[in-house]
């Protein structure tokens, strides 16, 4: 088996608290759990993020539909939540948009599409709500707040322009 | 014209393609697109990847000897953030269809190739600040442009690099304006750093125009909008006066100011030496594809844990 090629999971980070949540790319794993430990390092580590979701790639369904055949288990005969991911343009990646109770990912596509009709949009995807994992509101301070603690990542930090200024000007430079 | 370019892409499909891009609109994931335009697109982002990673190595080496704390941890940051690159632009080149594996086997085996800039040594503490000085804002320059470029996952991770490479390049400069201003050994020490890193970075920017043959295609897809040749040129005259004003010489005898175009031309860079690097003949070519192996070699256990970890966990989950 091949330790080079672990699951793929989609990443949704909130940047304010009542925003969307906006995929922000993606993360490979052995499982959910080390996925967003993972994601919060590769994604996080300038301020500021409220709160991540990883979702396994096969969980989420998409429309239009991606042409290729899925081959997913039976949907249970229940309705269960599905998160909703919407890309409104061609130029905003996919951000959450709420949630549809359905008893398959093909039913809940068209709640999603229904509730929108008239609207533009390029894109919706579909999740089961169980099948993603997110960060615990309780722990968003020990996430998170780390980041807001290293202002030297930033820029803005370095006055080299002020230096180069005055190097320009022919003075020296102000050591402070 | 309306056969089949290559038996599949009809010159319809094709010209509906360009005229998506000359609207400014960006290609996503499951769109129709060439063939050529996919290939050429992986080969990009994934070399670009793959830079990401070994880049880290010439860097990694000074984490231990920076020589205080505030340094040591600007540089931990930094090559935190160079793994976090690649992760990005590996991602992107999976939406073409290219899986995790394969490109990391690619630069496992050689096959791959990676900036080349890598395959040069850091000697001293004063290459760590020309680093990130001239190779970061060389390659803000590049990936600027590439963050306008027409295939979106790619452009969007070109934004959030850039973002962050600006801490890059600023820590680098701040570093090489301190030394510079300094005594006269770290004065020489960062010199020496300059006279070393001046022409290779020059070459990053890939080949002349006129001995690049994928360019005109690149630039009529919006993968690129600037031209080698015209990014080495703005990285020349962004850097020249800042040199010069720190006291510092640009190691080219030939350099001269050109008032009608107001630009600083170089003297003639030596191709041949850019192509035997290429090809696997540089300075340290083969330390740093032995380090990334033995890197992906001592993490397997630390991967093989993971994954036991996972399996035991699915297992005791109720069916």
């Amino acid at each position: 088996m091949s330790d080079t090629q672990w699951p793929r999971f989609y990443v949704f980070k909130q940047d304010v608290p009542d925003g969307p949540h906006l995929n922000c790319g993606s993360i490979h794993a052995p499982d959910i759990e080390l996925a967003l430990l993972n994601a919060r390092d590769v994604f996080v580590r300038r301020p500021a993020c409220v709160s991540l979701w990883v979702v396994p790639a096969e969980a989420i369904h998409r429309n239009p539909p991606a042409g290729e055949a899925e081959d997913q288990p039976q949907p249970p005969d229940t309705a269960e939540p599905f998160v909703v991911f919407l890309k409104a343009d061609h130029r905003q990646p996919h951000q959450s948009a709420g949630e549809v109770e359905a008893v398959s990912a093909e039913q809940a596509l068209a709640l999603a599409e229904a509730e929108r009709s008239g609207e533009r949009w390029v894109e919706l995807w579909v999740a089961p709500a169980a099948s993603m994992l997110g960060s615990d509101p309780a722990d968003q301070a020990a996430w998170f707040a780390p980041a807001d603690d290293k202002p030297y990542r930033h820029g803005s930090f370095y006055h080299t322009e002020t230096a180069m200024r005055q190097l320009m000007a022919g003075g020296s430079i102000d050591e402070s | 014209m309306s056969e089949p370019a290559n038996g599949r892409e009809t010159q319809d499909q094709l010209a509906a393609f360009v005229a998506r891009i000359a609207r400014g609109e960006k290609i996503e994931p499951g769109d129709w697109m060439p063939d050529d335009y996919r290939r050429q697109l992986i080969r990009m982002i994934s070399q670009h990847a793959h830079s990401e990673i070994v880049g880290m190595l010439p860097e990694g080496a000074w984490i231990t000897r920076a020589p205080n704390l505030r340094r040591k941890m600007v540089l931990l940051a930094k090559v935190q953030d160079e793994a976090g690159h690649g992760e990005y632009l590996y991602h992107a080149a999976e939406t073409l269809g290219v899986s995790r594996q394969e490109m990391i086997d690619d630069l496992l085996s050689g096959r791959a190739k990676y900036s080349n800039i890598f395959n040069y040594p850091t000697l001293t503490w004063a290459d760590i600040g020309v680093i990130g000085y001239f190779v970061d804002g060389a390659a803000i320059l590049n990936q600027t442009m590439l963050a306008r470029c027409s295939y979106g996952p790619y452009a969007r991770a070109n934004i959030r690099i850039c973002a962050e490479e600006s801490f890059h390049m600023k820590q680098g400069k701040e570093m090489v304006i301190r030394l510079s201003q300094g005594s006269s050994e770290q004065r020489a020490m960062v010199q020496d750093a300059v006279n070393r890193w001046w022409w290779p970075t020059l070459m990053m920017f890939g080949p002349p125009d006129d001995e690049s043959p994928n360019t005109p295609q690149l630039v009529r897809w919006g993968i690129k909008t600037r031209t080698n040749d015209e990014l080495r040129q703005t990285f020349i005259n962004n850097l020249v006066p800042e040199l010069r004003a720190m006291g510092l010489s640009v190691p080219d005898p030939d350099l001269t100011f050109d008032e009608a175009s107001g630009n600083w031309l170089p003297g003639a860079i030596d191709w041949d030496e850019f192509w035997r690097v290429v090809k696997g003949d540089g300075p340290v070519n083969r330390q740093r594809m032995a380090a990334r192996r033995a890197a992906h070699d001592d993490g397997r256990w630390v991967r093989q844990a993971f994954e036991a970890y996972a399996q035991k966990q699915a297992g005791r989950q109720p069916a």
